[in-house]
Parts: C-alpha cells; sequence; structure tokens
C-alpha cells in the first residue's frame, strides 16, 4: 500500500521506528515467515508424492525412501524458494513504491482484449518479455483489481486488461497477497475476504 | 491437544528451514537427502496435529452438557478454534484456517442460541493471546464496540504481519468506514 493513504495505513509492512539495520532485521523475519510457509507446502507435496512414488530407483535413508528423482525435485524447488525469498528481501529493504514504481508500464497504458492474452498462455508470456521483459526471477505479474466475479462484467474489458492495471512484484509476497484474500471474511457469513471486499 | 504443539512444530520447521539453506549450495546429496527427509517428518506431524485439532473441535460441538456447562466448553471451543484456525494461517495452511473458522461459526451460531449477544465471549476480550482477543472481538464489534475497538486497536498498531494484527485492521477497516459515514450523514442535516 502506497505511503501516506487515508487513515495513516501507508507503509503497513514497514516497522513505524526503529533504524535501518532494526527494519531490515524485522523484514527479514517477515520474509522468512512467508519463505517457510511455502516450505511447509512443498514438503506436503514431497510427502503425497512419497506416498505415490514408484518402486524404481529407491534411496533408503534414515528408515525412510524416497526417489533420487522426487529428493532432486525437492531440492531444486527450494533453492528456487530461497531465490525467491532473497528477491523479497531486497524488495522490502528498499522500502515502499509508488504504484507508478510498480507498473509494468509507467509511461502509457495498453489494453490487451484479454486476460489469458495477458498472462495465461505460453505465447502471451513471451509477449510480454518481448514488450516489458521477464518478471524477473522471484517475481510475478499481479493484478491489482482481479479479472474475474463480478468485476469481469462491471469494469470494462479495456480498464480491466490494461497495464496500468498490472503491477511487478515478489513472488512470495503475491502468494501472501493472494493467502489474505482467501481467509475466512470477518463477517461470519463464510465468504473469503475477497468476496466480502468485492460487496 | 494442545495449540501449542503447533507452535512448537513452527519453531522446528523454522529451525530445519536454516539448517537446509547452506545445503541448497552444497553438492552433498547425501545430506541433503537426510535434511528433506526430516523436514517430510515435520509435515506429516503438522497434518496430524490438524487433523487432530479439528477432531477436537468437532468434538466439543457435540458434546452434550447441562445449560451451564454447554456455555463453558462452547466458549472453550471458541478460544481452542481460533488459536488452531489462527496457527493454520499463519503457516500458510489456508485450507484448514477456513475448515476451522467454519467450525468456530458453528460454535457461535450454538452459543447464540443459547445465549443471544455473546455474553460469554466477552470474557474473552481478556484473554492472553491475541488471535483469541480479535476473533472474540470480531464478533462482538457490533453489539459492545466501546469495549471492543480499543482491544483490536492494541493489536492492530503492534503492526508486526501476524494474523491476528491483519485481523485486526481487517475488521477495523470497514467499521472506521462506517463511523466516518455515520459522522457525514450527521454534520448533513
Amino acid at each position: 500500500m502506497p505511503a501516506g493513504t487515508e487513515g495513516g495505513r501507508g507503509g503497513q509492512f514497514r516497522p513505524k521506528d526503529g533504524t535501518p539495520a532494526v527494519i531490515e532485521e524485522e523484514a527479514k523475519k517477515r520474509i522468512v515467515r512467508l519463505a517457510i510457509r511455502r516450505t511447509l507446502r512443498l514438503l506436503a507435496l514431497s510427502l503425497l508424492r512419497l506416498g505415490a512414488r514408484g518402486a524404481v530407483n529407491i534411496i533408503p535413508i534414515v528408515g525412510e525412501v524416497l526417489t533420487a528423482i522426487e529428493i532432486m525435485r525437492t531440492i531444486s524447488e527450494l533453492a528456487q524458494l530461497k531465490v525467491d525469498a532473497d528477491a523479497a528481501l531486497e524488495f522490502v529493504k528498499k522500502g515502499p513504491r509508488t504504484l507508478q514504481e510498480l507498473q509494468v508500464s509507467s509511461d502509457s497504458a495498453e489494453a490487451f482484449p484479454s486476460y489469458d492474452q495477458f498472462t495465461k498462455t505460453e505465447w502471451t508470456q513471451a509477449q510480454l518479455a518481448k514488450r516489458f521483459g521477464s518478471a524477473g526471477d522471484g517475481y510475478e505479474y499481479h493484478h491489482i483489481v482481479t479479472q474475474g466475479g463480478a468485476n469481469a462484467s462491471n469494469i470494462p474489458p479495456d480498464q480491466l486488461h490494461n497495464t496500468d492495471n498490472i503491477i511487478r512484484i515478489p513472488k512470495l509476497l503475491h502468494e501472501a497477497v493472494t493467502a489474505e484474500y482467501q481467509q475466512d471474511a470477518p463477517d461470519g457469513s463464510g465468504r473469503t475476504v475477497y468476496e466480502w471486499a468485492a460487496n | 491437544m494442545e495449540v501449542d504443539e503447533i507452535s512448537r512444530l513452527a519453531e522446528k520447521l523454522d529451525a530445519w528451514f536454516d539448517g537446509i539453506l547452506p545445503l541448497l549450495e552444497s553438492n552433498d546429496a547425501a545430506a541433503q537427502s537426510k535434511a528433506l527427509l526430516e523436514g517430510v517428518e515435520i509435515a506429516k506431524e503438522f497434518d496430524r496435529i490438524k487433523e487432530e485439532g479439528i477432531a477436537v473441535l468437532n468434538a466439543l460441538l457435540n458434546r452434550q452438557d447441562n445449560a451451564d456447562g454447554r456455555v463453558a466448553s462452547l466458549v472453550q471451543g471458541f478460544a481452542f478454534g481460533v488459536q488452531l484456525l489462527g496457527a493454520l494461517y499463519e503457516l500458510g495452511d489456508t485450507d484448514g484456517g477456513n475448515k476451522g473458522a467454519h467450525l468456530v461459526r458453528d460454535v457461535v451460531k450454538k452459543l447464540d442460541a443459547i445465549e443471544p449477544g455473546g455474553v460469554s465471549l466477552a470474557a474473552l476480550l481478556d484473554h492472553p493471546d491475541d488471535v483469541v482477543r480479535v476473533y472474540a472481538g470480531q464478533y462482538l464489534i457490533d453489539r459492545m464496540p466501546e469495549r471492543v475497538v480499543p482491544v483490536l486497536r492494541s493489536i492492530d498498531e503492534k503492526n508486526d504481519g501476524r494474523h491476528a494484527s491483519m485481523r485486526a485492521m481487517t475488521v477495523l477497516f470497514p467499521w472506521d468506514w462506517d463511523q466516518k459515514e455515520k459522522e457525514r450523514g450527521t454534520r448533513k442535516k
């Protein structure tokens, strides 16, 4: 959230006081916490694959077994997680950004005919990379106003599928934002926070 | 089963994560495999604790007590349930946390049926755990705002990125908005 927003919510994820060293340490703790979230998911997936593995190329270790391929795959995912965590930490260390700084194209807005064309297909990713460059290692493209649900019919396509609506943020932060919106809403209705906030 | 088990597991996961980071850049496949299996054990333990927690909550919901005992066990179930869902959200298990939230809503419905007004939940506004105070506040903010709002405000101001402070912010944001709208309406008149 940009600094200086109504209600003083700007810089929500930045400690309000402290030296740069304290701020950096706090940021690091928060990023590690986000990384740990994904670690648990990776391990849970390993667990599932462990249960479903075939009986080939098995390595017995400490009373358990994993396939060599499985180990390599999970270690490689964990290595990528480290890259993502480092990217998020670097991002947070630099402090709050303006919206313009995060948008994929700050010079002029460019409309896309459909969401799929923007992010879903390989062809579009290639096109995106050609136009804006890759999102970057440890980064993802994020839609500020989401594309589905009521937005699809309430907001004109040229405003929804528009580079003004797309920002580039670290994957770990993107995952954290998405997870917050998928939680149970505070009104006791059983909707998600996203569904609740949209109404 | 105690919710503290999840916090202890989170600490174990922290230590495991610190341990595996240097191994990721090494070519020591044996050490990597050993560390990975230790992590898989943590994941298994996490699943076990979660399942047990949900089972405890279900058992509390279905318990047959007399009226007084019923209110006490439901309030206890509420505190346990929100600690469980808070811990699950904290670890990024959104589905597990939402499952816990669903059960907590059932607890609140049952409490409301016995004792409309949420008087018993109000005792939880003094609970030592932030997440319990926040969720009690979430259900009571419209009924006793003068007590709830300062509690939520103090947790929100911690601004520590934890589930409790994020949730306090989510509850307070529409509340503050409504108050501003009411003020604007009063001024117009």
